[in-house]
């Protein structure tokens, strides 16, 4: 079937089986391997972006319902401004290591920050409840989300 | 990966209750969390025909009246626990916090878990608890049954060819106190667990309604109306020997009567412990607890 949407702000039209994941619309037919692979069922949050701004797990997303939706990967959000918020909470905080989660990790992040700019570390805890991390250790990576946070506030001015 | 798959858009309850009508065979996509990894891994074949719930505005609705709340089949998770306090009962909302993580939140719906039939559900018990009502339509015909009846004792949901949950109505209960707990039990599937959950209602100390509701300890969640009979009209604090008998009480009716049925002795005796505790903070927060 023909599928069009916006793909990191930009129209695209693509021809898919209906039934296909959007993880692997991303990584094979547009070669954008920043959102991982690995569990394929939901489990491990490797896969995650935002589809009309909504966090979803790309590996349980089929093609059919991309249709007309806006698609925003690590790619996408890297080419803000912004995310330079999350390159320097990430790397001053050590909250990275080897580093095969961390760009989900970030789509996480953007979906807690983008609807909440002062999170509990509870809600940390709970928007990051579906992204597995086997190096890093969870406290880093929990302080790096708080430091983003403040640095998002800062960069809007609200405390 | 080949696929013939024709996806149907209904736009409103009635053009997709003509769709179901017409191809009885096709799949109904909700969220498809629970069905795409079946299809993607093969262990389903890809549906000739999807209904994909998505633009069905209506079953997307939640609403309430003075005395249920309505929610539509489709609404997920996280925009049910959007609308918090007080219009969603604390324990569904505990129960929705307690499942799987925000992105899967995103997207699975109420109606796909009621319909997955999964006794181990986190949500199940808390629908159960309160008496939830389902709404299933079909082209000719709509009926509202008790989720006490949807799901069977041997876990198979009573929907019929062309038939589709719509609705779910949550009536309101005036409860002092509700008590949400879950654990899990297979570290494989985060979907199994076993969950627990109570409301009480006093008057003066004394137990006007208490019910309680377990998940992941047979095929259906487990509410016995006869066991928590047993409550009303009784005093709190509860004595210690009191709470003992109450609890052995309980074992005798979550032992199911076939023997083939009997659940793991981990869930019985974690739900047995849940009981207690719910008890131990009643009797605790008694001063607490308004009415
Ligand atoms: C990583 C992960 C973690 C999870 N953790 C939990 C957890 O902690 N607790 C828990 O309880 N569950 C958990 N689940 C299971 C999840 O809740 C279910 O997969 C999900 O809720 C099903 O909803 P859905 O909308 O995605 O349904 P779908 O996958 O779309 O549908 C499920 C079934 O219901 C049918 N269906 C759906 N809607 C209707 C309708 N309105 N009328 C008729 N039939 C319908 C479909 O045809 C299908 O047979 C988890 C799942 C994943 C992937």
């Amino acid at each position: 079937m023909t599928i069009e949407f916006i793909l990191n702000n930009k129209k695209v039209k693509i021809e898919s089986p209906a039934y296909q994941s959007l993880l692997d619309i991303l990584r094979i037919d547009f070669n954008l391997m920043g959102t991982k692979s690995s569990c394929r069922s939901g489990e491990c949050g490797a896969c995650l972006v935002l589809v009309n701004r909504d966090l979803v797990n790309s590996c349980l997303y089929p093609a059919f319902k991309v249709h007309n939706k806006e698609v925003l990967t690590i790619e996408g959000l890297a080419s803000l401004k912004e995310y330079q918020i999350y390159e320097n909470a990430f790397t001053e905080l050590e909250a990275t290591n080897c580093g095969f989660c961390t760009p989900a990790l970030i789509m996480a992040t953007e979906g807690l920050l983008s609807h909440n700019n002062n999170p509990s570390d509870e809600e940390i805890k709970d928007a990051l409840s579906g992204n597995i991390c086997l190096c890093t250790g969870y406290d880093k990576i929990l302080l790096a989300v708080k430091e983003a946070a403040k640095l998002k506030r800062k960069k809007k001015n609200v405390r | 990966m080949s696929d013939d798959s024709i996806i149907l858009r209904p736009q409103n309850i009635h053009e997709l209750l003509v769709m179901a009508n017409e191809y009885p065979l096709a799949v109904i996509y909700a969220g498809g969390t629970s069905l795409f990894p079946q299809i993607s891994s093969g262990l389903k074949e890809i549906p000739s025909h999807t209904i994909s719930l998505e633009h069905v505005q209506e079953m997307n609705h939640i609403s309430r009246t003075e005395k249920y709340l309505e929610i539509g089949a489709r609404a997920n998770l996280e925009k049910i626990y959007s609308i918090g306090p007080p219009v969603i009962p604390d324990t569904l909302l505990k129960a929705i916090r307690e499942t799987a993580s925000p992105s899967i939140r995103n997207i699975s719906s109420i109606g796909g878990i009621i319909c997955s039939g999964k006794g181990s559900s986190s949500i199940l018990a808390p629908l159960y608890l309160f008496d939830t009502l389902l709404e299933i339509r079909s082209l000719s015909r709509s009926r509202w049954i008790p989720i006490s009846r949807f799901i069977s004792e041997k876990g198979s949901i009573q929907l019929r060819e062309k038939e589709v949950l719509t609705r779910i109505r949550i009536p309101f209960g005036e409860w002092n106190y509700q008590n949400y707990r879950k654990s899990l039990y297979n570290s494989k599937s985060r979907d199994e667990s076993l969950s627990f959950c109570a409301c009480i209602r006093l008057s003066k100390n004394i137990i006007l309604d208490l019910r309680f509701a377990f998940g992941g300890v047979s095929k259906r969640p487990f509410r016995n109306r006869e066991f928590e009979i047993l409550f009303l009209g009784k005093k709190i604090p509860f004595r210690t020997e009191e709470l003992n008998a109450l609890i052995s009480e309980l074992q005798f009716y979550l032992s199911p009567k076939d023997e083939k049925e009997k659940p793991i002795a981990y869930q019985t005796r974690c739900a047995l412990e849940y009981c207690r505790y719910f008890f131990e903070e009643i009797n605790l927060g008694i001063h607490h607890i308004p009415g």
